[in-house]
């Protein structure tokens, strides 16, 4: 509590107080550049939380990424490049790519991109189902699923290829 | 269109200063020089002794350079071949001229900056080929490994958001 005594008016020592509550509480929108303006004159000390102290850091961290050394020599490409980049990957690195974050989720997750893998891998396109599946990246996700289980079924000598599997067999000669 | 310079040389200049003289014809592949070109025509007061200077003050002298050497071969030996979706291999080789290939097989740093190099000059085959570059370089890789080749700090999905990713029935192993 040392430091925190260094303030001498209460009213600012509760606001300073309700910062780090707030902090620590997902529900309350942060912005880190204006939270770390308040705290900067405010070290981490022991009267805060471990996990307090990992936000003030990581805020820190946000505000000045100058600082972060080898990182600053990769030059960040422009967003609108991002798609285009998009464009030429396979399904696997699209699902991730939609983890990265809110842009890149969005992003990743354009029908179009999914409508071609699913024409490309599958053979199949969102207009022959009624109703479409929205995302697309659904249909693709189905599809995998589907040829996955209907090839393990062939393997234990359920149903044979193409019978009466209609567009599957396609994906399944390709798979093969 | 009926001018000589038109076939002539002029003057790109990059971040540093420096100056590259480049025929006319190499440079038009440029989009933002061939629009640049346009203007000084419209505009008429063009000094005839003036070779036409192009400032490109986001582009260093050594990424220039590789986009002019790129230029260079697109016109005199061979254009590339046209990058189209589906790819028809996931090797750059087999998809585009060996020494395509080799013109994007460099370190990370000067391949991004070709990226951006050729969208602000606005040379679509430049910024196809870089682009295919980088989708290799991201194949198969984590949402984690892609956030540090991206330079991204950090995932900036709310809470909620996160659970939803975490939880998403429709994502692939």
């Amino acid at each position: 509590m040392a430091k925190l005594s260094n303030i001498k008016d209460e009213d600012e020592r509760n606001r300073v107080q309700q910062r780090w509550t707030d902090l620590g509480d997902p529900s309350i929108p942060r912005s880190p550049l204006s939270t770390t303006n308040h705290l900067l004159a405010l070290p981490p000390s022991t009267c805060c939380p471990s996990s307090f102290k990992k936000q003030y850091y990581r805020s820190f961290y946000y505000a000045s990424p100058s600082s972060s050394g080898a990182d600053t020599t990769i030059p960040s490409l422009s967003p609108d490049i991002i798609p285009i980049i998009l464009a030429y990957c396979d399904a696997t690195t699209l699902s991730r790519a939609c983890c990265v974050c809110h842009s890149w989720s969005i992003m990743a997750n354009a029908n179009e991109l999914w409508t071609e893998l699913c024409k490309e891998v599958f053979g199949v396109t969102p207009h022959e189902l009624i109703p479409s599946p929205d995302p697309t990246r659904v249909l693709y996700v189905l599809s995998h699923r589907k040829l996955r289980e209907v090839l393990s079924l062939s393997r234990r000598g359920v149903v044979g290829c193409g019978a009466g599997l209609g567009g599957w067999s396609r994906a399944i000669v390709r798979e093969r | 269109m009926d001018g000589d310079d038109l076939h002539g040389t002029l003057k790109l200049v990059s971040k540093e200063g420096d100056t590259f003289e480049v025929p006319v014809d190499i440079a038009k592949l440029s989009n933002l020089v061939l629009t640049t070109l346009g203007e000084e025509d419209d505009g008429g007061n063009d000094d005839d002794d003036d070779m036409i200077e192009i400032p490109l003050p986001n582009v260093r002298s050594a990424v220039l350079a590789k986009v002019i050497e790129y230029c260079t071969h697109y016109k005199l030996v061979e254009p590339m071949t046209p990058i189209t979706t589906p790819l028809k291999s996931n090797r750059i080789e087999e998809i585009v001229q060996e020494w395509y290939a080799n013109f994007v097989n460099v370190d990370q740093t000067l391949l991004f900056e070709l990226v951006t190099a050729a969208n602000f000059m606005d040379i679509k085959a430049l910024l196809d080929l870089t682009c295919l570059a980088v989708s290799i370089l991201i194949k198969g890789k984590s949402a984690e490994e892609i956030r540090r080749i991206f330079n991204i700090k950090n995932n900036d999905f709310s809470a909620e958001e996160e659970i939803k990713v975490a939880d998403d029935p429709n994502a692939m192993s």
